[in-house]
């Protein structure tokens, strides 16, 4: 006894076979919408035709139109029992659906035979035809409830692999904060800091707070007008101080629209490409304007810079894409992000 | 030593002024610019043996600077600052070539002073240029038609049709297959929008359109001129460009 203890033995699946395993509805709705494998249908049909047919000639005169009969009935319950448990592969289940079977054919043995007392050589070859349908059905239930629990656990943990690689995706193109604006802010800190200059003290406390604010955008789906406008105001305040004349910034938000909210950075990013694209490579550097208003029913969002930026959609402008699918996704077809050019510079404009 | 520091940023210009200024007491710095298009005019006007480029920059990038500066027949030793985060930095590693990056640490930027100083006196690296061409882009956006204003009226001149520009105190002189115009865009800013396999830049004052350029004429030991089709005027060619004409 010791020994078999000592062997792990479950001894609860020598009369309760099958996995411990079970899915709630939301699993199965997720993992387990597979379709039933249609091959199988014909495979247990054909095997049983082949194997009755085969014996057909040894079974007793009287019960012959029986066989088929009984093998029909065989099929179609086995089969309609294994798609159920196809759908919802259970431990109980298995066992319920297995114990009706075998129930059935151990009480029609006894009345046939005990009761009815029905010669030996006739009912032989029928009970030991319905005692092996019944294991045969029983395994095949079993190996279907056993692979099929393996599939949907496979299939979820697939699903939860790839969630987390998109969710970890969208975390990394919402924060979007550039190592090149990081390190090359700090370039500028440092260097005021050494020299005890002046600017030191506030871009450091406009850059925190830049960072601060950005944390938000890794927890959660939106943000308000308002807190990306905060945003939008840190970051500009930075870069102010870093291009010092080259830059000149506005922001004009009807604070009507503070409540609107939006997938976070959709801003930052429009304001950043007008700092790349238009401000950055310009000799003389320019002005960003930023202004949200109505217009009609409409909500609208505008990033226009007079800078030396193309305002065609280069190649490396990838954040506008990655925008543009988050506004769809949250307002539907009728988000629209367009680029136009002004000659100079270049007008974002988002209509919600 | 003489050397150049472009950035178009001014703290990171003034902090790697700083630290070179204790690292390397002795090294002059002739010129501080603010943007690619300075620091190649900058280049010009003082020749220093050592150029610090930052990579984004206006006008010229710093690798665009750097691919001129390869192309003089006595090119400056180039170390690239840079931020974190630049493509071409995994380039920079795997040509060898010299950079820093932003903020400079005084320990890296000593180390790469060091290099440069045990190689002052060795021959110009040949593949710079290769591995510059690789990195920049194959050809820049079609030049707009130049504008130039007399009056009310504003003529639009092809750059094709352009036989040469020259500097004129803060306007540029155009000289057109139609004429002459005068335009408000310095030379050393046009440059920058020029496609620079046509239009090759012979003097600090003078970018000619190859195409128009008949000879090359050596007068003696240190000047040169080029002779254009269909025009009496010759053109000089300071020292710096000499390389352009070898012969073949």
């Amino acid at each position: 006894m010791t020994i078999i203890s000592k062997l792990g033995l479950d001894w609860s699946q020598f009369y309760w076979a099958g996995p411990r395993r079970t899915f709630s509805d939301a699993e199965l709705a997720r993992g387990g919408q597979q379709p039933w494998p249609r091959g199988v249908d014909s495979y247990v049909v054909i095997s049983l035709v082949l194997v009755c047919s085969s014996m057909y000639s040894a079974w007793p005169q009287p019960l012959r139109p029986w066989l088929w009969l009984g093998v029909a009935a065989f099929v179609a319950l086995g089969l309609a029992v294994a798609r159920r448990l196809w759908q919802r592969p259970t431990r109980t289940r298995l066992n319920l659906f297995g114990y009706a079977l075998m129930l059935p054919v151990i009480v029609l043995t006894a009345v046939l035979g005990l009761v009815l007392r029905l010669p030996k050589d006739l009912l032989l070859l029928p009970i030991s035809l319905a005692t092996a349908f019944t294991v045969l059905s029983y395994l095949g239930w079993w190996t279907v409830v056993v692979l099929r629990v393996q599939q949907i656990e496979g299939r979820l943990a697939e699903l939860d692999e790839q969630d987390r690689a998109v969710r970890l995706a969208r975390q990394l193109a919402t924060a979007q904060i550039q190592p090149h604006f990081l390190f090359n802010t700090l370039a500028s800190l440092q260097h005021w800091v050494d020299t005890q200059d002046p600017r030191a003290a506030p871009t450091l406390r406009a850059f925190t707070q830049y960072l601060r604010s950005t944390l938000p955008m890794f927890e959660r789906e939106t943000l308000s007008l308002a807190e990306e406008l905060q945003i939008v105001r840190h970051y500009l305040t930075v870069m102010q101080a870093r291009l010092g004349e080259r830059l000149a910034w506005a922001i004009d938000a009807d604070p009507a629209l503070d409540g609107l909210t939006l997938p976070p950075g959709t801003l930052l990013t429009l304001v950043e490409n007008a700092i790349a694209h238009g401000i950055e490579p310009s000799l003389r550097g320019g002005r960003i304007e930023v202004r949200a208003s109505f217009v009609g029913s409409q909500s609208v969002l505008e990033v226009r810079d007079d800078g030396a930026g193309l305002c065609a959609e280069a190649p490396e402008r990838v954040g506008l894409s990655n925008t543009r699918a988050r506004l769809r996704h949250q307002f539907g077809e009728r988000a629209r992000l367009t680029l136009s050019s002004l000659h100079p510079g270049c007008l974002a404009r988002i209509e919600l | 030593m003489n050397a150049l520091i472009a950035d178009d940023e001014e703290a990171p210009r003034e902090q790697l002024r700083a630290a070179l200024a204790r690292l390397w007491p002795e090294l002059n710095i002739v010129a501080a610019s603010a943007n690619g298009v300075d620091a190649w005019d900058d280049f010009l006007s003082h020749e220093p043996e050592l150029c610090f480029l930052d990579i984004r920059m206006p006008g010229l990038s710093g690798l665009e600077v750097a691919r001129r500066l390869a192309a003089l027949a006595r090119p400056p030793q180039v170390v690239f600052v840079t931020a974190y985060g630049d493509h071409a930095l995994s380039a920079f590693e795997a040509g060898a070539l010299d950079y820093v990056l932003k903020p400079v640490e005084d320990a890296r930027l000593a180390q790469t002073l060091r290099r440069i100083r045990e190689r002052a006196a060795a021959a110009p690296e040949q593949h710079l240029q290769a591995l510059l061409n690789r990195l920049l882009p194959a050809a820049r956006p079609a030049m707009r038609p130049i504008q130039a204003s007399l009056g009310r009226e504003i003529t639009l001149i092809a750059p094709e049709d352009v036989i040469y520009f020259e500097s004129d105190n803060r306007y540029t002189r155009v000289i057109h297959a139609g004429g002459e115009a005068l335009i408000r865009t310095p030379l050393k800013e046009l440059l920058a929008q020029l496609d620079a396999e046509l239009f090759w830049q012979v003097h600090r004052s003078v970018i000619v359109n190859s195409r128009r350029i008949a000879s090359a004429i050596r007068i003696d030991e240190n000047s040169m001129v080029v002779t254009l089709r269909g025009r009496e005027e010759r053109l000089p060619v300071s020292r710096q460009f000499q390389g352009l004409f070898k012969g073949q």
